[in-house]
Order: C-alpha cells, then sequence, then structure tokens
C-alpha cells in the first residue's frame, strides 16, 4: 500500500508540484530546508522592489509587445519629427526669401537714394546758375534782351524740370515694379499656403498611415504572444489532463484491493462475533433464573414492610393532630404576647413622648429661671449699688456733721480758753478716725497694678532665642517619634500592615493620627501639655556620662551642701514648676545613667506591675540606692521625714538637681540640657509619661463640662458696704465719740456749772442795773419837775455810758487742722 | 435608447460584441440582443423622462432643476439644454463639460478647437473675446463689460484678442456761411484710441495667459492706415489692467504697432509681476529703445523664461542691449530667445558671440532663423558653440552658411557635446557638412545623462587666464572667430 501511496506521490511531485523542499512535509530537515528557501525568495522580492524600475525592464527579456511598441514610438518620433521639418520648411523657405527681399530691397532703397542725392544736388547746382543769372537780368534794359533772357532762364528751368520729372517717372517705375513683386509676393503667399496646407493634410494621412500600420504591428505582436501563450498553457493542461487520467486509474486499482480485503475481514469478524454472542446468551439466561428467585424473596419482604409501615403510619397521624392541637394553642399564646408587647410598646412611646416633652418643658422652665435669676441678680445688684450708694450719703452725711461738730467744739475749745480761762488753745484733738471703706476702695486698683505687672515678665521671655523652638521642635518630634514607636497597641493591626511599606515619616504620620485619635488629643495645647510631661522624662545623653563622673568623683563634698541646700530650694521654688521640673528631669537621667531598674521604679506606678515584679524592683531599689550613691538615700529620707509634699520621684530628683540649679540659677532654655545639647528620651519610660499625660490631660468634651460648671458660680453681690462689719462700724463711731478726751469732758463740765452759777449772778446784776436805770429816770424826771422853771442845763453825758467794746478775739491763732478738709470719698 | 454622452464612443466601442461571436452557432439564432441598445429607437417613441427633459431645458432661465434630480437625467438635460442660455444664468448653474462644448460649438462654428481640457473657460473666453473684439468704443458701456467680465472672470484663464475696434476719427466742423474755423481735415488731431481694457481685466483673477493685437482684420475695402495704430493712452490702460492679474505668466502683443515708448511703458509695468514668465513681441516695432528696455527687463526680473521678439526692427544697439542683460548673469532663468526675421550684421554676430561665450548656462535655446548672417558673420555664430555649453539647442535656418562656416560649424560641434538640436535649413551647406552634423548630434544625444568632466568641457586655458583677455581671442574682437584657437600648450 505504501509502496503505491509513495508512487502516486512520485508522479505528482513530477508534473505539478516544485522540487523543492516544502516547509509543510513532515521530514524536520526538509523543513528547515523550505523555510530558509522561503526567507532567501522574500529578501529578493524585497531587493527587486527597491531596484528602480529601469533594471527591471533590463532584466527582463523584453516581450514582443515591448519591443513592438518601443520600435512604434521611435517610428512614429522620427515620422513626426520629419513631417515637422516638411511643414516648417515651408516658413523657412518664405523667411529665406524674406531675408533676400529685405537685402535686395534695402540694397534698390541705397540706389535710389543715392540717384536722388546726386540728381538733387545736380539740380542745385543748376538752379543755382538760373537764380544767380537774375541779378544780371535785372541789370538790363533792353526788353528784348530781357525776353531773350527770360527765354533762355525758362529753357534751364525746363531742363531741370525734365530731369527732375525723368527721375520721377523712375521712380514710379520702381514702385510699380514692387507692386508687382508685391502682387508676385502675394501669388507665392497663396501658394505657400496651399502648399502649407498640402503638406499638412500629406502629413495628416503620412502620420495616419504609421499610427495604423504600428497598431496593425502591435497587435500583431500581440496576436503572436497570446498565440505563443496558449499553446504553453494548452500543453500544461494537456499534461496535468494525462496526469490525472494516470492518478484515476492507479487511484480505482488500489480502492478495489481495499474492498477485497475489507471484505474478507468482515467476514472473520463476524464468525467471531457469533461465537461470542451464544456464550452471552447462555450466561445470561442463567443469570435471568437466579433474579428471579430473588424477586420472590423481595416480594415476601416488601408485604412484612408494608404492614410495618401501615402501623407508622397510624401512629404518626395520631401525633400529627396532637401537633396541630399544640400549634393552634401557642398561636393563640403568641398572639397574647404580642398584643401584650404592643400595648408596652406604646406605652413606652407614650412614656418617650412625654419624656421628650416634659424635657422641653423642663428646659423652657429652666430657661424661665434663668432669665429670672438673671433679673434678680440684675436687680440684686441693682439694689447693693444703690444701698451701697445711701449707705455711703448717710456715712458721709454723719462724717461731715461729726466733723462740723468737731470743728464747732475745737472753736468753742479755744473761745473758751481765750475767753474764759485766758491761755493759749491746747493741744488739737488727734486727728478724725480713719473710715474702713476707704480701705475697700483704694483696694482694686492696687491688685490690677499687680496683675498688669506680671505680663512683661512673660513678653521677655518669649523672643528668648530661635534655638529654644528649634530644640523645642525637636523635642517634639522626638517625643512624637517615640510614642509612635512605643504605643503599637493603641493601632489596629490592619493598618499597621497596610502602612508597612509607606516611608518612616508618612508612618509616623498615619500611626500618631490613629493613636491620638485613641487619646482624644485634639489641639495644640494638649500637645503642649504632652511636650511638659515628657519633658520631665528627657535627659541628655551627651552630659550623661560627665555628670555622673563629676558625682563620683566628689560625692561627699557636695552631699551636705546638696542636703543643705536641698531644703531651701524646695521652699523658695515651690511655686515655679519650670524649676522643678528640670531638676525631675536631671533625676531622670541620673536615675537613667545610675540604672535601668530604678528608671523603671521611677517610670512605672506600682499598680502597674504585678506583687511579684514589685517586690523584685524593690530589692534591686534597695541595692543599688545602698551601693550606688548614698548621698541619694540620705536625700530620700530626708524626703521622707519632710512629709513628702512632693511625690517619692520628685523628692528624690531634688535632691540631685540641687546643683545644677545653683550651678546655673538662670536657665534660658527649658528644651536644652544645661550645657546645651537636645534632649532625648529613653522609650522605656513613654508609657509611664503617658500613663502621667492621661491622669494630667482632661479630654476637651470633659473640659468643657468642667468649664460649664466653673462658669456657673453665685455671684458675688459684695458691696464695700456690705463688706464691713458691725465692729469695725461701731469701732469707727466710738473713735468719733471718743475724739475729746473724757478729762475735757469733764473739765467743760465744771466750766459749764461754774459758768451757769455765774451766769445767775450776772442775770441778778443786770435786772438790778436795769433797775438802777429806771430809778435814775424817774429821779431825772422827778427833778424836772421839781425845778419845774429852772433854765435847761446843759446835757451832760452819763459817765456809765461807755462805748461797746468789741468782743474778745483769741490773741493766738487757731494752728489745730479743720477737722476734714474734704470730706471722704466713698 | 439614448446612451448618454457620458460614455464615451470608444468605450463602446470596445466593449462591443465582436463579430465573430455573433456569428457562431450558439449566438446566431437569437431572437433578443441585450446587448443591442438602439433597438428600440424606430419602434418606440422615447421615454417620458426624455420628454420631461425636453420641457425642462427650455425653462432653464425660470427653473433650474439641477439640484432635484438624479444625475442620469442632468446627463440627459445636458444634451438638451439650448446653446443661447443668457450667461447669466448658465454659468453659475452649469458645470457640465458637454454642455460648453456643445455651446462652443454651436455658438462658434468656424473655430477648431484641439485638446481643449476645460470648456467653459474655453467658451466663456471665447464669449468675452467676441465680445471685446466686435465692440465700438465709441458706444462701449462700461457697466456691461464689468457684468460680463464679473460672470465670467472665475473660469477664464486664458484671453486672446485678435482684434480691436478703434473710436471714429473726429471730422472737423461743417463750414458755417459766416463764422471762420479751421475746417482743414489735418489740424484735427489724430485719436487711435481703443475700448479702456482695464475695467475688464481687473476683474479676470484668474488669468494666466493673454494674447493681444492692435488691428482690424477683414476690412477689405474699408482699409485704413490709422486702423493699426493704437495709442499710449491704450497702453497704460492695459498696465493698469495688468497691475491685478497676480497669475499671468504668458504676456503676448502680436503684429502691432508697438514702438519703443510703448513697450518702455508696458515693460516697466510687468516687471513688477514676477508670475510672468513668457514675453512674446514678434512682428511688431520695438526697435533698439525697447530692446534696451527688454535687456533691463531681463536683468532685474526673476522669472522669465522665453523671450520672444521676432521681425522688430532692431539693430546693434539693441542686440547689445540684451547680450549686455545676458553677460551680467541675470537671475531669471531664461530659455529661450527668438530673435529671428531681424536682419543682422556681422557686428551684431560678435555681440552675439560675446554674450554667449560669456554667459554659458542661462539660455536653453537660441533661434536665429533668417537673420541674414553670411560670411564672417555666420562663421562667428557658428563658433559660438565652441564656447558656449548652455545651449541645446540652436536654430540657424535661413542664413548663409557655406564657405568658411561651415567647417567652424563642424570644429564647434565636435568640441561641445552638449548641443542637440541644430537647424540648419536653407543654409547652403554641403551634404557632408549636414551629415557631419548630424552625426556628431546623434553623439550628443548617445551623451545625454552621462557626467562629463568639466575640464573636459571648456578648456581653462582660454577662459580665465591671460589670453583670454588678448583682444585676438577675446570675443569682442570682430575678427576672432570664438572656438578657433592656437595649438594648445600645457602648462607646467
Amino acid at each position: 500500500m505504501n509502496g503505491k501511496y509513495g508512487g502516486r506521490d512520485e508522479d505528482e511531485e513530477d508534473v505539478l508540484a516544485p522540487k523543492e523542499p516544502q516547509v509543510t512535509s513532515e521530514d524536520p530537515n526538509e523543513r528547515k530546508a523550505g523555510r530558509a528557501l522561503r526567507i532567501k525568495r522574500r529578501q529578493e522580492a524585497l531587493k527587486r522592489a527597491e531596484q528602480p524600475l529601469e533594471e527591471i525592464f533590463k532584466e527582463e527579456e523584453p516581450g514582443h509587445i515591448e519591443q513592438a511598441t518601443t520600435s512604434a514610438a521611435e517610428e512614429l518620433q522620427r515620422l513626426a519629427l520629419d513631417g515637422a521639418a516638411k511643414v516648417t520648411n515651408v516658413k523657412v523657405t518664405t523667411d529665406e526669401r524674406e531675408v533676400i527681399r529685405r537685402a535686395l530691397f534695402s540694397a534698390k532703397m541705397r540706389d535710389s537714394m543715392a540717384k536722388m542725392e546726386a540728381e538733387a544736388s545736380d539740380s542745385q547746382i543748376q538752379y543755382d546758375a538760373i537764380s544767380v543769372n537774375w541779378d544780371f537780368m535785372l541789370a538790363i534794359k533792353d526788353p528784348l534782351d530781357i525776353d531773350a533772357a527770360i527765354k533762355e532762364q525758362k529753357r534751364k528751368c525746363d531742363v531741370v524740370l525734365k530731369q527732375k520729372e525723368k527721375l520721377i517717372d523712375e521712380l514710379k517705375q520702381d514702385l510699380k515694379k514692387m507692386d508687382n513683386a508685391y502682387y508676385e509676393d502675394l501669388d507665392k503667399q497663396d501658394k505657400d499656403i496651399k502648399e502649407l496646407s498640402d503638406r499638412i493634410e500629406k502629413q495628416l494621412t503620412i502620420m495616419q498611415r504609421a499610427y495604423e500600420k504600428q497598431l496593425f504591428l502591435i497587435e500583431q505582436a500581440i496576436n503572436i504572444e497570446r498565440e505563443i501563450m496558449v499553446d504553453h498553457n494548452n500543453k500544461r493542461w494537456e499534461a496535468l489532463y494525462k496526469q490525472r487520467d494516470k492518478e484515476e486509474v492507479a487511484h480505482m486499482e488500489y480502492k478495489f484491493e481495499q474492498l477485497d480485503e475489507h471484505k474478507l475481514e468482515m467476514e472473520a469478524i463476524m464468525w467471531d462475533h457469533h461465537a461470542k454472542y451464544r456464550e452471552a446468551k447462555i450466561e445470561l439466561e442463567t443469570l435471568i433464573q437466579e433474579l428471579q428467585k430473588e424477586l420472590e424473596k423481595l416480594k415476601a419482604t416488601c408485604i412484612i414492610n408494608t404492614e410495618k409501615i401501615g402501623y407508622n403510619y397510624q401512629v404518626l397521624k395520631k401525633r400529627e393532630e396532637e401537633n396541630v392541637f399544640v400549634r393552634s394553642q401557642q398561636k393563640r399564646k403568641l398572639n397574647k404576647m404580642s398584643d401584650v408587647a404592643n400595648t408596652l410598646r406604646a406605652k413606652i412611646r407614650k412614656a418617650a413622648d412625654d419624656g421628650a416633652m416634659e424635657e422641653i418643658k423642663a428646659d423652657a422652665e429652666i430657661i424661665k429661671l434663668m432669665q429670672a435669676m438673671d433679673d434678680l441678680e440684675k436687680k440684686c445688684h441693682h439694689f447693693s449699688h444703690v444701698n451701697n450708694y445711701k449707705f455711703c450719703q448717710v456715712w458721709r452725711m454723719s462724717v461731715s456733721r461729726c466733723n462740723a461738730l468737731c470743728g464747732r467744739v475745737r472753736r468753742a475749745e479755744t473761745a473758751l480758753h481765750a475767753h474764759v480761762l485766758a491761755e493759749p488753745p491746747p493741744k488739737p484733738p488727734p486727728p478724725p478716725p480713719k473710715s474702713p471703706l476707704s480701705k475697700f476702695v483704694s483696694l482694686d486698683p492696687v491688685t490690677t497694678t499687680v496683675v498688669s505687672g506680671s505680663n512683661p515678665m512673660d513678653g521677655k521671655e518669649n523672643p528668648m532665642s530661635i534655638a529654644a523652638h528649634e530644640a523645642k521642635d525637636r523635642l517634639v518630634r522626638h517625643i512624637l517619634q517615640l510614642i509612635a514607636d512605643n504605643t503599637g497597641f493603641l493601632v489596629e493591626d490592619r493598618l499597621l500592615k497596610l502602612i508597612e511599606k509607606y516611608p518612616l515619616t508618612s508612618r509616623n504620620l498615619c500611626t500618631l493620627d490613629s493613636i491620638f485619635m485613641a487619646l482624644e488629643i485634639q489641639a495644640e495645647e494638649d500637645i503642649e501639655l504632652l511636650c511638659k510631661i515628657f519633658l520631665n522624662y528627657a535627659f541628655c545623653p551627651i552630659c550623661i556620662g560627665l555628670e555622673a563622673t563629676s558625682d563620683m568623683v566628689e560625692p561627699s563634698s557636695l552631699a551636705v551642701t546638696s542636703q543643705e541646700e536641698s531644703h531651701h530650694v524646695s521652699i523658695s521654688v515651690k511655686g515655679h514648676a519650670d524649676r522643678s521640673s528640670t531638676r525631675i528631669r536631671s533625676s531622670v537621667v541620673r536615675s537613667i545613667s545610675a540604672s535601668t531598674s530604678r528608671s523603671m521604679h521611677v517610670g512605672f506606678r506600682p499598680h502597674d506591675l504585678s506583687a511579684a515584679d514589685q517586690l523584685l524592683m524593690a530589692e534591686a531599689d534597695e541595692i543599688i540606692q545602698k551601693c550606688g550613691d548614698p548621698k541619694v538615700t540620705l536625700a530620700v529620707s530626708d524626703n521622707a521625714s519632710e512629709g513628702g509634699s512632693t511625690s517619692g520621684k520628685r523628692g528624690r530628683g531634688v535632691t540631685v538637681a540641687s546643683q545644677p540649679t545653683v550651678v546655673s540659677p538662670k536657665k534660658p532654655n527649658p528644651f536644652l540640657c544645661p550645657l546645651g545639647h537636645f534632649l532625648e528620651i529613653e522609650s522605656m519610660q513613654v508609657l509611664t509619661a503617658l500613663n502621667e499625660f492621661m491622669s494630667a490631660f482632661v479630654p476637651p468634651e470633659k473640659k468643657k463640662l468642667y468649664g460649664i460648671l466653673d462658669s456657673v458660680k453665685t455671684p458675688d453681690f459684695g458691696s464695700p458696704s456690705r463688706k464691713l462689719n458691725v465692729e469695725e462700724i461701731e469701732q469707727y463711731w466710738s473713735q468719733w465719740k471718743n475724739l475729746f478726751s473724757s478729762e475735757k469732758d469733764r473739765f467743760w463740765d465744771g466750766l459749764l456749772s461754774g459758768l451757769n452759777n455765774y451766769l445767775t449772778i450776772l442775770q441778778d446784776r443786770e435786772r438790778i442795773h436795769e433797775d438802777v436805770l429806771q430809778l435814775r429816770q424817774r429821779n431825772a424826771a422827778l427833778r424836772g419837775l421839781v425845778r419845774g422853771a429852772l433854765p435847761e442845763l446843759p446835757h451832760a453825758a452819763p459817765r456809765y455810758r461807755r462805748p461797746r467794746r468789741t468782743p474778745f478775739v483769741a490773741a493766738t491763732p487757731d494752728l489745730a487742722p479743720p477737722p476734714f478738709a474734704k470730706l471722704p470719698l466713698i | 435608447m439614448k446612451i448618454p454622452y457620458v460614455v464615451s464612443s470608444n468605450t463602446r466601442k470596445a466593449y462591443s460584441t465582436s463579430e465573430l461571436m455573433k456569428a457562431s452557432p450558439g449566438e446566431a439564432s437569437r431572437k433578443i440582443n441585450a446587448e443591442d441598445f438602439e433597438w428600440d429607437d424606430e419602434l418606440t417613441p422615447a421615454p417620458l423622462t426624455y420628454f420631461a427633459a425636453l420641457a425642462l431645458s427650455r425653462i432653464f432661465h425660470r427653473l433650474n432643476p439641477l439640484r432635484k434630480i438624479l444625475q442620469k437625467d442632468i446627463d440627459m438635460l445636458m444634451d438638451l439644454y439650448p446653446a443661447d442660455i443668457p450667461l447669466k444664468f448658465s454659468v453659475p448653474c452649469i458645470k457640465d463639460e458637454q454642455y460648453w462644448k456643445r455651446s462652443f460649438y454651436s455658438k462658434f462654428p468656424s473655430r477648431k478647437e484641439m485638446g481643449v481640457s476645460y470648456w467653459k473657460g474655453k467658451f466663456l473666453s471665447a464669449c468675452l473675446q467676441d465680445y471685446l473684439e466686435n465692440v465700438k468704443p465709441d458706444i462701449f458701456i462700461e457697466e456691461d463689460a464689468i457684468e460680463l467680465a464679473k460672470l465670467v472672470s472665475p473660469y477664464i484663464f486664458e484671453l486672446g484678442l485678435n482684434q480691436l475696434q478703434m473710436v471714429r476719427q473726429p471730422t472737423p466742423p461743417v463750414l458755417s456761411e459766416d463764422a471762420v474755423e479751421d475746417a482743414c481735415v489735418y489740424s484735427v488731431p489724430k485719436v487711435y484710441d481703443h475700448i479702456p481694457l482695464e475695467p475688464v481685466l481687473v476683474r479676470l483673477f484668474n488669468l494666466n495667459e493673454i494674447s493681444l493685437i492692435f488691428g482690424i482684420n477683414n476690412l477689405q475695402d474699408g482699409y485704413l492706415m490709422r486702423y493699426f495704430e493704437f495709442s499710449l493712452a491704450d497702453c497704460e490702460s492695459l498696465c493698469r489692467g495688468l497691475e491685478y492679474l497676480q497669475h499671468l505668466r504668458i504676456f503676448r502683443i502680436n503684429r502691432s504697432n508697438l514702438d519703443c515708448s510703448k513697450v518702455k511703458l508696458i515693460l516697466q509695468n510687468l516687471v513688477k509681476r514676477e508670475s510672468i514668465e513668457e514675453l512674446d513681441f514678434n512682428h511688431c516695432k520695438i526697435g533698439d529703445y525697447g530692446m534696451k528696455a527688454l535687456g533691463g527687463f531681463i536683468f532685474i526680473h526673476k522669472n522669465v523664461k522665453r523671450i520672444r521678439i521676432a521681425n522688430n526692427r532692431f539693430k546693434e544697439v539693441g542686440v547689445q542691449g540684451i547680450a549686455y542683460a545676458l553677460q551680467m548673469k541675470p537671475a531669471a532663468p531664461i530659455e529661450l530667445l527668438d530673435f529671428s526675421l531681424n536682419p543682422m550684421s556681422l557686428e551684431c554676430a560678435t555681440i552675439f558671440a560675446a554674450a554667449f561665450v560669456r554667459c554659458k548656462e542661462k539660455p536653453q535655446t537660441l533661434i536665429v532663423n533668417s537673420c541674414g548672417f553670411h560670411g564672417a558673420s555666420a562663421e562667428k555664430m557658428a563658433g559660438l558653440l565652441s564656447l558656449n555649453r548652455g545651449l541645446t539647442r540652436l536654430d540657424m535656418a535661413a542664413n548663409n552658411l557655406s564657405g568658411e562656416a561651415e567647417k567652424t560649424l563642424i570644429q564647434a560641434l565636435e568640441q561641445n557635446k552638449r548641443v542637440l538640436r541644430v537647424d540648419l535649413r536653407s543654409t547652403h551647406i554641403s551634404e557632408e557638412t549636414q551629415a557631419k552634423v548630424n552625426e556628431l548630434l546623434e553623439r550628443n544625444k548617445k551623451l545625454v545623462g552621462q557626467e562629463t568632466e568639466p575640464s573636459e568641457e571648456i578648456p581653462p586655458l582660454y577662459l580665465n587666464e591671460p589670453e583670454y583677455l588678448i583682444w585676438e581671442y577675446n570675443p569682442n574682437n570682430p575678427d576672432y572667430i570664438p572656438g578657433r584657437y592656437p595649438e594648445r600648450i600645457p602648462e607646467v
């Protein structure tokens, strides 16, 4: 079979397929060769496309058509050129003729001009001769002579005229000739044009013929080529047909053979199949019998099962009924319960509504009450003010009255002394008592000045240095970094995983954000507070070593001084948080430098640790204290005896910190160590510090509440008048009362009684005096009556009538100041 | 069925069934021929569309259906529209070439045109030409001309005027009895005015080519000398019109009384037009002065390529003007100079030779047909080929080249490998010379496209070396024949 297939393939290849390696063949080597061939061909095609067209034409063998067309084109071009030359020949000849004509014409023109000029000169000479003759003629007197002369002249003129006419005739003849020549030329032109048209026509016909001929030739060439191609193709076709026939015969033979083989195979298979079929049939029949037996068995069991199932069915039916009953009961219960629930819900809603209403009402009431309170407060203020005012008025009135009374008393006293006792005036009374009111008045402005005075101090500190700011920024950054590193438990694990791949700064930002959210830190002041608290734990990593060495060198000398100073420092510095903080910081530094266990002790609150840990720590602490530096233990005991106003760690801090505070009392920058290094915080203390911060830090919402509570204070209605207590008032007025001493009173009483006695005597004397006067008058009147007519005696003035004396005025001035130059202001 | 004109007859011929096929036994018995388009021409009336189109074609001035109907109907209509539709309606609406072709042949049956590619432009140009050629200047209405020019201006690329009517010569006043007046015919000033071309030319913004002939055709007995004059005013009007033609390439004035002052005026205006490529003043009267102006034009202009000044009555001075311009190596890419039919002397030939020896690249073609060269002058003209390398064509027909000039020509051609065509008809040369010339020209034609050594081309010895300056070999020497050199002595 294979051989036959192969044979057929060879035949095919012989005729049709090119004997080239095929890409589709089974043999890998052949495939490779085929691919190489394909690539080579493609490259060749590309090269051919790049080459200019001409070369391609050159390469190709020119076919019949090309040959015919090129030869036709050449032939036609030659013919066209010839034709054009023939046609333009006419123009050339005419041009040539024209050139000759022009040359002749110009020659002739020159000749005739020369002739004319010669003639003109000749005639001019003759004319001159004639014109000269006229002068001679004028001299002639004889008419006959004149006539003869005139005739002679006329003759000469005729000769000249004849000459001229001859010339004119010649010229006219020339003109005629030229006219004739012109006509001839016209004829020639006509002829030329005719010839031109003839030639053009001829040329046209020639060209037409040439074109036809060439077309015919080209067609012939095309036909020849076509026939050649047809022959060639027919041959190919015939070969193909032959091959096809051959193949068909071969194929048919092959098919017949195959058919026979198939038939034989089929028979064998049939036999085989038959045997197998019989075997299978027997086997299957035995199987059927067994299966029938089993079927019988199964039938019996089925009957039993049906009975069982029937019983079960009955039981289940009953149960079902019970279930239905129970279910209905449950349903009813459920309904009831839902009713109850509904009513309860309604109640709750109602209660909520009521509550809301009540709330609103209460709110309104509160507002009303607040308003009423406000009013009341206002009224209170008003009344207190009024009261105060009136009180002051009354106060001042009584003070003025007292003053006036005092004045009067003083004046009376001086008068008494002058008039009655004839003594210099006594010592002035003590100054009037100080009003208790005035101290309230003077108190307020003082406090305000105190307050204002404190401000510039802050302002001075602010521009202290930019370095402080820088240091602070750095410290804050450090603190935040520490917080971000050490408080992973505040951040969600998932967030941490998410931000793992980002750079450190942005990671810190994220963690800090979440930490602040957890701690409820919101404002910058909170950060300030945080910073402040962390500052307590800050230490300078550079200075630690130095300090430690210095401490180790002179522990004994420092011990006493530090102890001494610790007392007064702790007392003097109590108010200043900053300084104490620095001390604390340095204590922390010390503790860190000394040991970590102590720092642990410092950092953690006891309740943060388990009991065992605490015990361990205490032990470690003790050991360290004993062997490390005895000064500290002393300080601790000292502090403990002091009463522990500060916490334990602070106390310890104070003792240690006393030295730097004394050495450099003026500390410009709290964010730098005394030597100007940047501070750092150990990461172990971060949690402690945070704890402390949390205890100190009030979250903003709570703060708000506290603020509200703080703002609600009982209003202060105290006015100066109210502030006075009864004793003060009484004391004040009693002072007034006791302004003049009791001795004086008694003196004045005595004086009064004496004067009173003296008054009665005086009164008696006055009465007697008046009686005397009366008597004198009566006496005088009686004497008048007695005398009667006695002459009028000169009136003598009574001796007892003396001019009235001016009242006594004290000779010495009163040096006492007026009791009150001015009323005290309220 | 009528086959529309858009199907060309050649196509039909090419696709028609061959006789052989028709006669073949399978085909011969057929009754119905699908390929026979004319089967019903005599049998059935024309289709209704045809009649509708016929009706439409008569009322084009009232109804323009072209935008609403199918293309096949438009094709039909184009065959039916009469040629006398007023231009006012047809110009803006009809684009079809067939219509314009038909119109052209129906309106100008005497004109035969070949190779027309744009019939609309041709027709409209012919209409304008017809109007301008025949309008009388005395009854010329400028508005009409402007209107026509406006209508046709976008389509006109060429305009040729073969004649122009002239104004009437005013006659002296009629003698009255008592008035004393000058009644002499000759005392009336002569007028040679034509219609002003300016208003028309200004509007022809697409014009590429303009040809003018001032004169009147077919006068027969009414011939007057004055009809072939034209005035400076005409020239000025023409120049004003030319100012607006941005695309003008070819300018012709032929067979006119174009004297030196007019040509100067025209050239002064044309020199501003950068687009000018060809100047054609054949058969005018430019004269020496005009030639000088033309020389100046060539010297200044940047784009002029072809100059034709055949039969223009100029002499040595004029030739010198042109020669000077050529010697100065002008910027213009001059290709062709036509000096034919101007009689030239030996001096002219000397000047020519000097110019073409010095300007070796510029003109490719020199035409000096029928210039009356003979003897020494012919020798000079033939000899210039030995030193010039620009010329590819030299036309010297109808000059007398017999005698010494033949030898000179052969010598010159042996040295020149550039020239391809030399027209030597009617030059009285011998057959051998002609054969030799043809042989040499064939050699040159084969050399086209091949690079030649520049040293081979022009002997450097005679160009810029002192020998060149010797009067004996100076091209300006009238006794010197260019190319005739002593033996070359190789330089040491």
